[in-house]
């Protein structure tokens, strides 16, 4: 309950302010008469109560004494701290992304705050940020694929998850950068950071594999317009000790059916908006990955086309957000500071390291701020008589 | 465990080596100068004391003597006549908040009933309201002793004492010992005292008494059980000590009212010997 116990010895102090504050306190005194005390003016008859002013200065030595000892009031849930960059998660989407943050939240009987996303790289800055923003005290627990910096806490445990194993803990990294199709076929941006690992691409499970040379570079698969798994296998050099780097894609080719009637700007959407390719397919065609349909059904896309009543720029955030309800949330290009190697870890922030010696930030402030005002109250309770 | 320390007692070594003192020094101030027992009609009494110059060398109990390192003569007794009456208040305000007044009170009065038998009077004790008892002979300086002794702790009020039966006697002096606190039940009791040719007043006065703490003080009474909180610091003090003052004047007046010579002993303090009252009463001429 708090960080330093040793300030609660301030309460001992507690016996000699009382007695210092009751030495005038009417003793009981048995007398034989009371004529020769007649005399004398009384006092009140509550004087053998305890003071209010002793009261106040008792909890202002309470108050001061938890200050010191520093408290850790808040809640002793633990925080779990997840990184959902595609670095971590892989090729995870929206459901595996709640799977995980189900699963996490009942083992660890901890808050989940979720760093990154899918598109959205998560670096050790935006692991501290969510660390100094969640507050600390909590019992810590960092689920990433980045290194632990330097200077962390024991007390913060900061699991490299072994999900994948091949971003920044891989000295030796390679990584499909980005994918995209056109008339000549599938190209893909590539990238190894390994000097003298091989490189090879797989297009599908058990398929032809393509050889890559150099550290970067673009490839040209002459493949037709369909959904693949793509793999990059690499093969460390004879006798080196770095792990074996590896990296997949799914490259998906969708299917999609436009609705008679729709606006020609659609075609121009789906090309810009789709994160793989795609190909329009007739209308009676029932083999789609998704349809864009105008109406009141219950697999419309929309109740109305928007380029068709709408202005066109309000039209394309319409079509947008209806294709992002309807679509995975996976980006066919990757950053390449998700996947590159990091041999230097970051150095922990000193700024953290206090906050996790201060369970309570501003709770000592609090209860220091407190002591004075009940101190002030004691002298002025005093100054009354009271 | 606890370890409890033995109770005072009343009448301790110490007492009677004070007791021994004072009645030397008093008979070495009356020698020559009062006449001494006669015997004839004298019974022989049990006491021996050592042989000190100017005693009849027929009184040494020579058997007594080889049983002591000193030669010891036995005393013989008459009864010269005369009469101490020993009135003690025993009402709970003899000892408001220990025994010390309440034991030097049984202290002195053993004292002086001593020195009455010793001098061949008889005494009479009346303690609070029991009924008179009567010590006569040298020998019963053991039985007043004990009679002493026996006395229950001082409790309750006032109580009027049961002398009625008492009719004159010839040399009766009384001696009342009480306390600062005696009310108008005492007062009426000592107007109403048997004749006596000296009647004195012993007014035991504990040092808390004259000095109480200078703090506040829940004074409570422990006759009546009523209570009064003052704060007895800084000019209150002065103010206490010349109401303290008033009292005891007012004390010294009913006492001259009712017949009786007052004198006020101020009693030693707790950790004072036993026999320490002893010098006390006779620097105020009672023993």
């Amino acid at each position: 309950m708090f960080d330093r116990p040793l300030g609660l010895g301030l309460l001992l102090f507690a016996v000699p302010l009382w007695f210092w504050a009751r030495r005038n306190a009417p003793r009981q005194w048995l007398v034989g008469g009371l004529d020769p005390f007649a005399f004398l003016p009384a006092s009140t008859g509550t004087a053998r109560r305890v003071p209010l002013s002793l009261l106040a200065g008792l909890l202002a030595l309470a108050a001061a004494s938890i200050a010191l000892a520093g408290p850790r009031l808040s809640s002793a849930r633990g925080l779990c701290i997840l990184d959902a960059s595609f670095s971590h998660l892989a090729l995870a989407d929206a459901a595996a992304l709640e799977a995980s943050r189900s699963r996490h939240s009942a083992v660890v009987d901890a808050d989940l705050v979720v760093v990154g996303g899918p598109a959205e790289p998560a670096a050790e800055a935006a692991l501290f940020d969510a660390l100094r923003r969640a507050g600390a005290g909590r019992p810590w627990r960092v689920l990433t694929d980045r290194p632990r910096p330097l200077g962390c806490p024991d007390s913060v445990v900061w699991e490299t998850s072994p999900l994948l194993d091949r971003t920044p803990p891989v000295p030796e990294n390679a990584a499909l950068l980005a994918a995209w199709h056109d008339a000549a076929g599938l190209h893909l941006h590539w990238a190894n950071w390994g000097a003298g690992t091989t490189l090879a691409v797989e297009v599908g499970a058990g398929g032809p594999q393509a050889p890559l040379e150099g550290m970067e570079g673009t490839v040209l698969l002459a493949l037709p317009a369909h959904s693949v798994d793509l793999r990059l296998i690499g093969a460390p050099a004879a006798g080196s000790a770095a792990q074996r780097a590896d990296d997949s894609l799914a490259w998906t080719h969708y299917r999609v059916r436009l609705a008679a009637g729709a606006d020609p700007a659609w075609v121009d959407v789906l090309g810009a908006l789709l994160p793989g390719s795609f190909e329009l397919v007739a209308e009676l065609d029932t083999d789609v990955d998704f349809a864009v349909t105008f109406g009141a059904g219950l697999g419309d896309l929309l109740p109305a086309d928007p380029f068709r009543n709408a202005d066109p720029l309000a039209a394309l955030e319409i079509a947008a957000a209806a294709l992002a309800r309807h679509l995975p949330s996976v980006a066919p290009a990757r950053a390449r500071k998700e996947v590159e190697p990091d041999l230097h870890p970051r150095q922990w922030p000193a700024d953290l390291t206090a906050t996790t010696q201060s369970p309570v930030p501003g709770g000592e402030r609090w209860f220091a701020g407190a002591g004075v005002v009940l101190y002030a109250l004691a002298l002025l309770l005093r100054a009354r008589g009271r | 465990m606890t370890v409890r320390s033995a109770p005072e007692p009343v009448f301790s070594a110490d007492f009677f080596r004070a007791l021994e003192v004072l009645a030397r020094r008093r008979h070495a101030r009356t020698r020559g100068t009062a006449a001494e027992p006669r015997a004839g009609s004298a019974r022989m009494g049990f006491e021996h004391r050592a042989w000190q110059p100017g005693d009849d060398a027929r009184r040494v109990d020579w058997r007594a003597s080889a049983r002591s390192p000193r030669v010891q003569v036995r005393r013989r007794e008459e009864e010269r006549g005369g009469e101490l009456l020993l009135v003690l208040d025993r009402s709970a305000s003899l000892c408001p908040q220990h025994a010390r007044r309440d034991l030097d009170q049984r202290r002195l009065a053993l004292a002086a009933g001593w020195l009455a038998l010793e001098a061949g009077a008889s005494v009479r004790l009346v303690a609070g309201d029991r009924a008179v008892q009567a010590f006569g002979g040298f020998e019963r300086r053991v039985a007043l002793q004990r009679a002493l002794e026996a006395l229950p702790a001082p409790a309750g009020a006032d109580a009027r004492p049961a002398w009625d039966a008492l009719g004159p006697a010839p040399g009766r002096r009384a001696l009342a010992c009480g306390d600062p606190w005696g009310g108008a039940g005492w007062w009426r009791a000592l107007a109403a005292a048997p004749a006596a040719g000296a009647r004195e007043l012993a007014i035991l006065v504990l040092p808390e008494e004259d000095e109480p703490p200078a703090t506040g003080l829940r004074v409570r009474d422990v006759e009546t059980g009523a209570t009064r909180t003052v704060a007895l610091g800084g000019a209150a003090r002065g103010r206490f000590a010349r109401a303290w003052a008033r009292h005891l004047e007012e004390l010294r007046a009913h006492a001259h009212d009712c017949g009786w010579r007052p004198a006020e002993l101020r009693l030693p303090r707790a950790a004072a010997p036993a026999g320490a009252i002893l010098r006390v009463a006779e620097e105020a001429g009672l023993v």
